[in-house]
């Protein structure tokens, strides 16, 4: 393939129906042509350049008086700032590093957010159907893509693990592709966790060096890319705290986002977790790309909203008064002694899995109940326990509980 | 994949406003570019529907989206022409490649300007292609022109875009 022949294909990317991959053959001769490598990520942070989202109408038509009279105004205005910039400068301090990284971060999140479409792989370390913050420095890599599409000032998104976990948003409702199962939920609903969100996606780590005990960040530059790393320590779901470190590498001629990666401590290593292997933005997408469904044959289709329950007044009021321990151990029994209409409502959101959980706690009992703990990201609460098989080995396993539905029922929302 | 579902239809079916109305989100997005404020943007729409309501029904264009972008175009030219001075911010007037916009106003202001400094056909090209979200054959069938033309012209507005953006801002 020639340069010719590469810039040729990249025009053709823009041409609407293109998922945005390269060919392979693109791909190879990028690998030894930076000129080529350099021209496509212009053209694509032009183009990404070219996006705008329209602005509000402004109802009231101004009057050419009003205008003059704002024109009048801004012009003081912009006299006394220059006095009070003037001032300021004069009675500053030094710039505060931390706070230009934050900056930093905070414009290259917006520039993230202009974007028209864009499209993130990574690997992670993590299973196909655990979440997508699930990060296991013990686990292989498996692949995670992350489409984003502006149309008509709609938001559209597709995060997808590879043969695994799906969510889809089409500017209404999200809907999350399980094993088996579909679950339907209106736009605020939490199938994917706050900091991978898409409008989240930078935001999140600048609130990162925020919550995080012992922060402490790093911005440098390259010729051609500007280094942003935060590295802390966040308590993990057993409440001891694990460091991470994140680090985000952005073209410096654009600002926008060009790899991510993120460590965990394991051991006392910083164990790679999670990296992007691909960043392309303006990258033609179609509704269908974004919404169409994974290919599994699903079984179960259900509301993320709780349907209506059919408990009498004092069945509800008993369920109502329910701590979280006494309900996770009700839930777990109705499950190990193979009843789960006990717990109907509790497992709403397993129904698909009911049996394969009945199987695999066949014969186990449940013991040593913890107290209840909560977490900052999380709005339910998690109570540990001791599983013992029927082989006698014992393990401590947790429940997530959450109550924050209409019939205030404790709900199971994960560790199952 | 037909985004348009419209144009499924027989040609006989199809009533221009209602073609519009479905494109409006495109043709408000196309005129913005061309005026470079929603509020005169909005206002070239109307216009345009009112003409089309106005027209006799048993006259049809022989290429509907060529007619509706066409109209859209012209009456954007108009108000172009006749719009009176105004006070501009300074920052239109100085190297746009410095700072990225902070606000969509800024945005739309910021679109408007690169695509000016491009020959009409380039621009008209970009235009289509990403604010009427045409894909090149279609923009080759909307504008008459061979579709190695259109992307070819899409290539060379793109190319300097992107010189002036990257390479005046290096140097």
């Amino acid at each position: 393939m020639t340069c010719e022949d590469f810039k040729n294909a990249i025009i053709d990317r823009f041409d609407t129906g293109q998922d945005g991959r390269l060919s392979p053959e693109c791909t190879e001769h990028m690998e030894h042509c930076p000129e080529c490598t350099r021209y496509a990520d212009e053209m694509y942070a032009t183009a990404a350049r070219l996006q705008y989202h329209l602005p509000t109408r402004k109802n009231t038509p101004r009057s050419r008086f009003i205008r003059r009279l704002m024109s009048a105004a801004a012009a003081l205005l912009i006299f006394l700032s220059g006095v009070l910039t003037g001032l300021s400068n004069l009675f500053s301090t030094s710039v505060n590093a931390e706070t230009s990284r934050k900056e930093f971060l905070s414009n290259a999140a917006r520039h993230l957010s202009n974007v028209g479409n864009y499209f993130v792989e990574f690997e992670t370390r993590s299973t196909p159907y655990e979440t997508f913050s699930h990060l296991d420095a013990t686990l292989p890599f498996i692949r995670m893509s992350l489409r984003v599409m502006h149309q008509n000032d709609s938001l559209f998104w597709r995060m997808e693990k590879e043969n695994g976990r799906t969510i889809t948003f089409d500017g209404n409702q999200q809907i999350l592709w399980n094993t088996n199962s579909v679950v339907v939920g209106n736009k605020d609903v939490g199938f994917l966790d706050q900091w991978l969100h898409p409008d989240n996606l930078l935001r999140r780590q600048t609130m990162f060096t925020d919550h995080s005990d012992n922060r402490k960040t790093d911005m440098r530059e390259t010729d051609s890319t500007i280094v942003v790393t935060s590295e802390g320590t966040l308590n993990n779901l057993e409440g001891k705290d694990v460091r991470y470190r994140i680090e985000n590498v952005f073209t410096k001629t654009t600002n926008l986002l060009q790899g991510v990666r993120i460590w965990k401590e394991h051991k006392g290593d910083m164990v790679l977790v999670l990296r992007s292997t691909e960043c392309r933005y303006n990258v033609a997408l179609t509704k269908e790309d974004i919404l169409q469904p994974p290919c599994r044959f699903f079984t179960f289709r259900q509301e993320a909203e709780i349907p209506s329950v059919t408990a009498t007044k004092k069945q509800a009021r008993q369920l109502r008064k329910e701590t979280a321990v006494q309900a996770a151990e009700r839930i777990l029994n109705a499950l190990i002694s193979r009843h789960p209409e006990q717990a109907t409502e509790a497992l709403y959101y397993y129904q698909s899995e009911l049996p394969q959980l009945m199987d695999g706690l066949q014969g186990c009992t449940v013991s040593t109940f913890s107290k209840p703990e909560t977490r900052k990201d999380y709005s339910g609460i998690i109570v540990f326990f001791h599983l013992t098989r029927p082989d006698g080995q014992t393990q401590k396993r947790h429940i997530a509980l959450r109550r924050d539905n209409k019939y205030q029922f404790w709900i199971v929302d994960g560790g199952l | 994949m037909t985004i348009f579902p419209l144009l499924r239809r027989k040609a006989d079916e199809i009533k221009i406003p209602d073609l519009a109305a479905q494109e409006r989100s495109r043709l408000l997005r196309y005129a913005c570019s061309l005026l470079g404020n929603r509020d005169d943007a909005e206002d070239a729409v109307q216009d345009l529907y009112i003409r089309l309501c106005d027209r006799p029904a048993d006259e049809k264009p022989r290429n509907i989206q060529s007619y509706l972008y066409r109209s859209l175009h012209n009456l954007c030219t108009d108000r172009l022409r006749q719009r009176p001075l105004r006070t501009q911010p300074a920052e239109l007037w100085t190297n746009i490649c410095d700072e990225p916009p902070t606000n969509n106003e800024q945005e739309l202001r910021y679109v408007q300007q690169l695509l000016s400094t491009l020959p009409p056909e380039q621009a008209e090209v970009i235009r289509l292609r990403f604010y009427g979200e045409k894909s090149f054959l279609e923009i080759s069938t909307l504008l008459n022109t061979p579709l190695s033309t259109v992307k070819s012209r899409f290539r060379y507005g793109m190319e300097k875009l992107k010189n002036g953006l990257f390479h005046q801002s290096r140097t």
